[in-house]
């Protein structure tokens, strides 16, 4: 097999069992990779068992080193209903260098611990003080215990004390960054008592046309720097039209770019060491809260940061909360642009906020109300795309393969579907 | 290409952390292998910056290693062991995962090409530099 490493780790927090599954060829031909893989293995475990498992899947061109093969998915199926998000980064090329294309947890653990595959040994480790740290602190905390160079080559998921909670919007973060839109997926992981999971693989890749494979990639990346300002001048058009007032004035000036695995394009920002809000956070802020001041845009975005907060689930949340009052469906001590009101909602974990906007708008009749809210979201993003000329299906491909869609800014979708075919040595079935 | 004609010259701001570089390098010289752990070039994440790290030549710990030392560079103090670029007995960097046998990057001399890490550099951190013509440069 090759692009696959054809096995699944399955970890019970429960007894401490830990075991390797192998994965057939066909039905990872068959979903390939990303969402697709990881909600239909998720979607399998839900039917067979009573609990939520957490499932980890990459497609077949993560970590290969293919431009922008950086993703894996996190999916939990819960209550008959998918919830599926990309991790960024490196924490999916460093799954397949582990020697697994998807992780199974279940069970729960007796205690606060955190995961740990480390040179091809499992470990869980119990660690009741890192309950309460931030997801910073806690990759703090597990890197602590090596060299710093060694340490730092161990990626790592964790979630922060909105995770711990009874809350819809724990997300999860990985290796300082926040990951947008896994609102309950850091939940899910704290049900289990599960703080983080680190991971640092030796394990080879190995590719069917390794040759053809790596000339295919030094020709896009020759390709892509001839024709680099011309690329970042696109990209650059599409913000204007997409009226993200808060995105620009927050991007602009000295800004530092970090990369996923392999991506040339460098879409993430940090300033002073730290990520800055994306695009759609920004949208969600400036169009959904009425927020217009960077200050007050950051300050919030920092305490998502700090509390391990999704902050679109949290726009989206307030947003329909807003609405809502707006209605008197309910009554909620918010105000439009407040950000203090906000972080005071957020720590009252009796607040109706920690529900999230899918139960919350299922209670009170609202689900219009909700799929308006969300509409916009969708609509900014098919504006980027349609900029871009790219169509849902290409996109939905791309995803499967384990690349981030936005390769299909900067190389043709024919040559990603190239790599697939060097890497695997098999023909893609769309 | 001969690589005695020429030096890497790497720039920290613009290195973005993809790590091309480093699937790159274990890829031309492992043939059908993508692994970073053979990589003869890694890239070290300080913190503040991404640091491309060459592989240099081996030591002995005992008696040539200074990796106890903290380098400050401007405002920032670094663990010198992170910006080493020697495989040694006290860390697993630059070493085959398997045998453990030291590696060194050898400017890829078997390519026409040149370094495949230089070529597949998408922010230009990398760069290929002729001693030749930077000293006349200099001088």
């Amino acid at each position: 097999m090759f692009g696959w490493n054809g096995k699944l780790l399955r970890v019970n927090l429960s007894n401490g069992v830990m075991r390797e599954e192998l994965l057939a060829e066909e039905f990872l031909e068959k979903f390939l990779g990303g969402c697709s893989l990881a909600t239909e293995i998720a979607r399998a475990e839900g039917a067979s068992g009573e609990e939520s498992k957490v499932v980890f899947a990459c497609g077949p061109l993560t970590g290969t080193g293919a431009p922008t093969a950086a993703f894996c998915n996190m999916a939990v199926w819960r209550e008959g209903q998918e919830v599926c998000a990309p991790v960024l980064l490196h924490f999916g090329p460093e799954l397949k260098y582990c020697g697994y294309d998807a992780l199974v947890i279940e069970g729960e653990a007796p205690e606060w611990c955190y995961l740990l595959i480390v040179d091809g040994e499992v470990r869980i480790v119990p660690a009741g003080e890192i309950q309460g740290y931030t997801s910073s602190e806690t990759e703090g905390f597990i890197r602590s215990f090596y060299r710093k160079w060694y340490g730092n080559e161990i990626r790592i998921v964790s979630i922060g004390p909105e995770g711990e909670a009874d809350s819809s919007l724990g997300a999860i973060a990985t290796d300082g960054l926040l990951l947008n839109q896994t609102g309950g997926l850091g939940n899910a992981l704290g049900q289990k008592r599960l703080k983080a999971i680190g991971l640092r693989g030796t394990f080879d890749l190995k590719l069917a046309k390794p040759a053809g494979f790596q000339a295919l990639i030094t020709d896009m990346i020759a390709e892509f720097r001839a024709k680099r300002e011309e690329i970042f001048n696109s990209i650059h058009q599409i913000f204007p039209r997409l009226d993200i007032p808060l995105f620009i004035e927050i991007h602009h000036g000295d800004i530092e770019k970090r990369a996923c695995m392999a991506c040339p394009i460098a879409c993430l920002h940090q300033k002073n060491d730290k990520f800055l809000p994306n695009s759609t956070v920004c949208f969600c802020f400036g169009e959904l809260l009425e927020i217009s001041e960077i200050e007050k845009a950051l300050d919030l975005y920092d305490f998502c940061v700090a509390e391990g907060i999704d902050p679109v689930a949290l726009s989206i949340t307030l947003r329909l909360l807003m609405e809502m009052k707006e209605i008197k469906a309910l009554d909620v001590d918010i105000e439009i642009g407040d950000v203090q009101g906000i972080k005071e909602l957020v720590r009252n974990k009796d607040s109706v906020l920690h529900k999230g906007s899918f139960r919350l708008a299922k209670e009170h009749g609202a689900e219009d109300i909700l799929q308006g809210i969300v509409k916009k979201i969708e609509d900014m993003r098919e504006i980027i795309w349609k900029g871009l000329g790219v169509s849902h299906e290409q996109r939905q491909v791309i995803e499967r393969l384990g690349l981030c869609p936005y390769v299909l800014m900067i190389f043709s979708f024919d040559k990603i579907i190239d790599l697939f075919e060097m890497a695997t040595g098999k023909k893609v079935s769309i | 290409m001969d690589p005695r004609n020429y030096r890497m010259r790497v720039d920290t701001n613009k290195c973005t952390g993809c790590r091309h570089c480093e699937m790159a390098c274990s890829m031309v010289h492992n043939q059908d292998k993508a692994n970073y752990h053979r990589a003869r070039i890694r890239v070290i994440d300080l913190g503040d910056r991404f640091l491309p790290l060459m592989a240099g030549p081996y030591v002995s710990e005992i008696e040539e290693c200074a990796s106890k030392k903290l380098v400050k560079v401007g405002d920032k103090v670094y663990d010198q062991c992170c910006l080493c670029r020697a495989s040694c007995p006290n860390k697993s960097i630059f070493k085959e995962p398997d045998s453990g046998i030291p590696l060194k990057c050898d400017f890829c001399a078997f390519r026409e090409e040149g370094p495949a890490c230089v070529q597949v550099c998408a922010s230009g951190a990398l760069s290929l530099v002729k001693i030749k013509e930077e000293t006349e440069e200099e001088v």
